[in-house]
């Protein structure tokens, strides 16, 4: 059974407007330093990339949140990476050299205005 | 790598936050100004490592919490 610490939670929203500029050169460099390649090939190849690179900024934070309940301060935004599976559902992958064992569930929603994320981990111990 | 100017850095916060130039004071900060939020300080760290050709260490990212600090910071990789 799960206890209560060991468990995070995290949530964040943003607005969509921010990610329309994608291709403005500094926005580029912002992306390729936040976002994995995979990230970037996956909502670029929609016809409106900005509200899946919103919705996945949102996840990162959501991530970054639920980690730094649980006190875990190490991973930020560029080791982060949000894939869909087959049916769509997001799941988490987490880059690093560091060994917790994390059970992250994440939810995405956005419409054309913003998008918001919502973040569970469990920690094992 | 570009040397330390506090002219590019204050121009980058504008350009950033849409805020007039005698708003980014010293004391300006993250917590307390409305347009300095988490993405925009992250479009912030893109444009210093595009314009001054450095890479930031996360704990610099978090540690910038004015435009004071920001200052301090960035002297350690420009100097």
């Amino acid at each position: 059974m799960h206890k209560m610490e060991n468990t995070g939670i995290g949530t964040d929203i943003v607005g969509v407007q921010e990610f329309r500029n994608f291709n403005d050169p500094a926005f580029s460099q912002f992306l390729s330093r936040n976002y994995t390649r995979a990230e970037l090939e996956y909502c670029l190849s929609k016809d409106s990339p900005a509200p899946h690179l919103a919705a996945r900024f949102a996840g990162k934070e959501a991530v970054i949140k639920a980690l730094h309940s649980l006190k875990i301060y190490h991973i930020f935004f560029p080791s982060i990476e949000i894939l869909n599976d087959e049916q769509g559902v997001p799941y988490v992958r987490i880059i690093t050299d560091q060994t917790e064992k994390l059970t992250i569930k994440l939810s995405l929603a956005h419409t054309s205005e913003m998008a918001l994320a919502f973040c569970i981990i469990i920690q094992e111990t | 790598m570009t040397s330390f100017d506090e002219n590019t850095i204050r121009n980058i916060f504008c350009e950033v936050l849409g805020l007039p130039p005698q708003d980014i004071t010293d004391s300006l900060a993250y917590n307390s100004c409305e347009q300095w939020d988490s993405l925009k300080h992250l479009q912030i760290i893109a444009m210093f490592e595009e314009r001054f050709g450095i890479e930031i260490e996360m704990d610099d990212i978090i540690a910038m919490e004015t435009f004071g600090r920001v200052k301090e910071i960035l002297h350690k990789y420009l100097s």
